[in-house]
């Protein structure tokens, strides 16, 4: 066990936990903080995407020691109180949502890619989830939604 | 994970000496998408764990005279956009942006893809075309290797467990160098390379290849530099049946390589389809000569 100081969603932690541990299970297990899915467990399918320091990766493929000193972003951060991040709306209203596991790994990994580059063409969003995986949708919708908030309509 | 110990140095100089400790069972860590799956499935065992994320000595980019200087932690995301990379050596900043995903790429390192030494690794056909060598450094010393030398198998190098890879050395290519990088997957995204290539050549003023390096990865154990197709090209233009033989040469050397392996009726025909994309693609930067 070692103290591990991160931010998570906003809230500086001090967390006695094992430096292995991945930071998928101090996520989940430790925090709680059950938006954030598990897919493949090796880097495959996104499921578990979260942002570190602004940049999405795969939380199965981190430890909590690397994210000592740094700050994480989970779905359950980007909501504006009871307010949805205008992300959650666009994928609920162009029906980018079927079975809903691969949604908070897409939309963080939407949300990093419209932080950088607020207007991307459709390769380049395609390009921002290709380390995610939807088997219901066909990413049309997916696509779509993305659009809809960097044109602004949503 | 039985992991006894987790240490988090922030220079050199301390991570060889959490290395030095116990260096038979302490495992390295760069980015972790490699080495976090294989401690979990167990195919890798290691009781300690020296995490280099803090370490600025391994970051950065930096030329230095006419060498570029790649720190082992630098990112495939930070080699895919890096202006440096992007002037001399294109072909690395075009192989990184075909590794795994945007989250892959966002940690995973061009340090940890070399010292993991995988067949099909996308950053290693680019490094041996462009002839990089790696500076390793243990306490109380330091060497610099060709990169081919370090390649000795599937996951193998000659790394010395009391050594920690330090820098990525790239000579600056002459002008007049053009450069090509292929690589053929199932899909575009997250996919392991069935082949890739790295072809890196100087070329006079007529368009006569004069100097010219290729090399191959996920044809075999290791990546490795082709000098047989190499030598066919030096000396010629880039004319239809050049790019012919070029083509039917490297198919045979696979063949050759691979032998009675399942895969390399298809590893056969796609070095061909690979060298011919390559070559073609030069040829028309250089406005069809």
């Amino acid at each position: 066990m070692k103290k591990i100081n991160t931010t998570v969603n906003g809230i500086p932690r001090e967390l006695m936990v094992s430096p292995t541990m991945r930071l998928i299970d101090l996520i989940r297990d430790v925090l709680g903080l059950t938006g954030t899915k598990e897919g493949c467990g090796e880097g495959e399918c996104g499921a578990c995407t979260v942002l570190l320091d602004g940049k999405p990766v795969d939380s199965c493929l981190v430890l909590a020691g690397q994210v000592q000193g740094r700050e994480v972003i989970t779905i359950e951060g980007i909501s504006n109180g009871e307010e949805m991040h205008p992300l959650q709306k666009a994928f609920i209203e162009e029906g980018a949502v079927q079975c809903g596991y691969c949604t908070p790994g897409m939309i963080l990994s939407a949300k990093a890619l419209l932080d950088n580059n607020p207007n991307p063409s459709e390769e380049e969003i395609r390009r921002g989830i290709s380390g995610n995986l939807c088997r219901c949708t066909g990413y049309k919708k997916i696509v779509k939604a993305i659009q809809a908030v960097s044109s602004g309509e949503v | 994970m039985r992991i006894l110990d987790y240490y988090q140095p922030s220079t050199l100089e301390e991570a060889l000496v959490c290395l030095g400790r116990s260096s038979g069972s302490t495992k390295l860590l760069a980015g972790g998408t490699d080495l976090i799956i294989k401690i979990r499935e167990r195919s890798v065992e290691a009781e300690y764990i020296v995490d280099l994320v803090n370490v600025n000595e391994l970051k950065g980019i930096v030329c230095d005279g006419d060498k570029l200087i790649i720190g082992s932690m630098v990112t495939f995301a930070e080699l895919e956009l890096n202006p440096l990379i992007r002037e001399y050596t294109l072909i690395l900043a075009e192989a990184a942006g075909t590794v795994g995903s945007p989250q892959i790429r966002n940690t995973a390192t061009i340090g940890g893809n070399i010292a993991n030494a995988a067949a099909a690794a996308d950053s290693l056909p680019p490094l041996l075309a462009l002839e990089a060598r790696v500076r390793v450094q243990k306490a109380g010393g330091l060497r610099e290797v060709p990169i081919e030398e370090i390649l000795i198998g599937v996951n193998k190098t000659c790394l010395l467990p009391e050594e920690i890879l330090t820098d990525i050395v790239i000579p600056i290519p002459q002008v007049n160098t053009e450069m090509a990088f292929v690589k053929l997957g199932r899909r575009k995204a997250l996919a392991i390379a069935r082949l890739n290539l790295g072809l890196a050549m100087n070329m006079a003023g007529d368009g006569k290849m004069v100097k010219v390096a290729l090399a191959l990865g996920a044809v075999g154990v290791s990546a490795y530099r082709v000098p047989q197709v190499e030598e066919l090209l030096q000396g010629k233009y880039l004319i239809k049946d050049t790019i012919s033989d070029a083509c039917n040469l490297i198919s045979r050397v696979v063949a050759d390589k691979l032998g009675s392996r399942p895969t390399a009726p298809y590893k056969k025909s796609i070095a061909g389809a690979a060298l011919h994309k390559a070559l073609e693609d030069i040829k028309q930067r250089q406005g069809g000569c």
